[in-house]
C-alpha cells in the first residue's frame, strides 16, 4: 500500500503530477499557521482570510512550476507578505500595527478570544520594534519556525536572523519592563 | 513577564486557528481555474471569433472595390507620365472612372491629390515621385 506524502516537498510534487488532494493538504498544513500572521500584520480578520486565500490561489497557479529553490512554506510566507504589504498599501486606515485593537469577531458579551486577545497583546508589543524584527519575533517565537526555516522564509542568512533576534529581544525586554511598570 | 506568562502567551497565540469556512472558501475560490475553458469563457472566446469573422468579411466587402479601382487609377498613371486633374477634384470621376467615396478616400490616401483642390492647375505625377532638381 502506497503511503501518503508527508513533507511539504512531496505534497507539492504530487501536485505538479495533478495530484490536486495534495494542494489541499498543503493549505490544511499551513492556513493556521499564515492566517495568524496575516492577522498579526494586517490587523483585521476579514483581510486576513482574503490575504490568506489569495496566496494559495498564487499557490495553486504557480506551484506547478515551482522549482524547490526554497521551501514551500517560505514561498507561501514570502507572497503572503506581499499580499498584507499590498493590502497595508491599500487600506492605509489599517496599517499594520499602527493601531493595536484587532478588528476580528468578538464574542456575544464583545470580548475577544483567548487567541485573538493574546494576538492583540503580542501586537501591541512588537508594535516599536522595525518590520524584519517583528518577522522574526513571530516566526521563531511565537511560530516556532526553525532558523534556517525563519531565513529561507525571511530571504536572508541565518546570521541575520540571530542579530535580529537578538536585538528584538533587547527591545521586548525594555517593553516588558515598561509593561510591568504601567 | 515570566517565562511562564511568556509560554502562555505563545500558546493561546497558537491556539488562533483560521475559520473553519476558510478552506472550503480557498478550494471554491480554485474551481473555476482547474478547468481553462469555462462555459462562460467558451462563450466569450465564441463571440470574439464570430466578431473577428465579421470584420474580416465587412473589410474585404469593401477592400477590394477601392484596390480594383486603385490598380486602374495606378496603371491608368502609370502609363502615362503626367497628369493634369480637372479644376475640381470631383469632376475627375468621370475622367478616371472612379466613384467619388474612392476618390475622396484616393485623396486622403495622397497627400499630394488632396492638396489639387487647392490648386487646381498644377501639374504632377503620379505613381512616380518628382526628381530633385527637375
Amino acid at each position: 500500500m502506497e503511503q501518503p506524502p508527508q513533507t511539504d516537498e512531496e505534497l507539492v510534487r504530487a501536485f505538479q503530477r495533478g495530484d490536486r488532494q495534495a494542494f489541499g493538504q498543503l493549505i490544511e498544513r499551513h492556513q493556521d499557521r499564515l492566517y495568524r500572521l496575516a492577522l498579526a500584520w494586517l490587523g483585521n480578520s476579514d483581510f486576513a482570510e482574503d490575504a490568506v486565500q489569495e496566496a494559495f490561489l498564487r499557490g495553486f497557479n504557480s506551484l506547478p512550476r515551482f522549482r524547490f529553490g526554497a521551501t514551500p512554506f517560505s514561498w507561501l510566507y514570502r507572497t503572503l507578505r506581499n499580499i498584507c504589504c499590498e493590502i497595508n498599501r491599500r487600506q492605509s486606515k489599517l496599517k499594520a500595527f499602527e493601531n493595536a485593537e484587532l478588528a476580528v469577531w468578538k464574542d456575544r458579551t464583545g470580548h475577544l478570544a483567548t487567541g485573538e486577545q493574546s494576538l492583540e497583546r503580542i501586537r501591541a508589543l512588537i508594535v516599536q520594534l522595525p518590520t524584519r524584527q517583528q518577522e522574526v519575533v513571530l516566526l521563531r517565537l511565537f511560530e516556532e519556525c526553525s532558523e534556517e526555516e525563519t531565513a529561507n522564509a525571511m530571504g536572508c542568512r541565518r546570521g541575520t536572523v540571530k542579530a535580529l533576534l537578538y536585538k528584538a529581544r533587547q527591545q521586548l525586554q525594555l517593553g516588558l519592563q515598561e509593561e510591568r511598570v504601567s | 513577564m515570566s517565562e511562564a506568562d511568556w509560554e502562555k502567551l505563545k500558546d493561546d497565540y497558537q491556539s488562533l486557528k483560521a475559520p473553519e469556512q476558510l478552506q472550503p472558501r480557498i478550494l471554491l475560490a480554485m474551481e473555476p481555474q482547474r478547468s481553462g475553458f469555462t462555459p462562460v469563457r467558451v462563450w466569450q472566446i465564441a463571440a470574439l471569433l464570430v466578431l473577428g469573422v465579421a470584420g474580416v468579411w465587412g473589410t474585404l466587402q469593401f477592400q477590394p472595390l477601392e484596390s480594383q479601382q486603385m490598380s486602374k487609377l495606378s496603371a491608368h498613371v502609370v502609363v502615362s507620365t503626367g497628369v493634369t486633374l480637372p479644376k475640381h477634384p470631383l469632376e475627375s470621376t468621370v475622367w478616371l472612372g472612379m466613384s467619388k467615396p474612392a476618390l475622396r478616400s484616393l485623396a486622403i490616401i495622397r497627400p499630394r491629390l488632396s492638396s489639387m483642390s487647392l490648386r487646381p492647375s498644377s501639374r504632377f505625377l503620379l505613381g512616380s515621385r518628382p526628381r530633385k532638381g527637375r
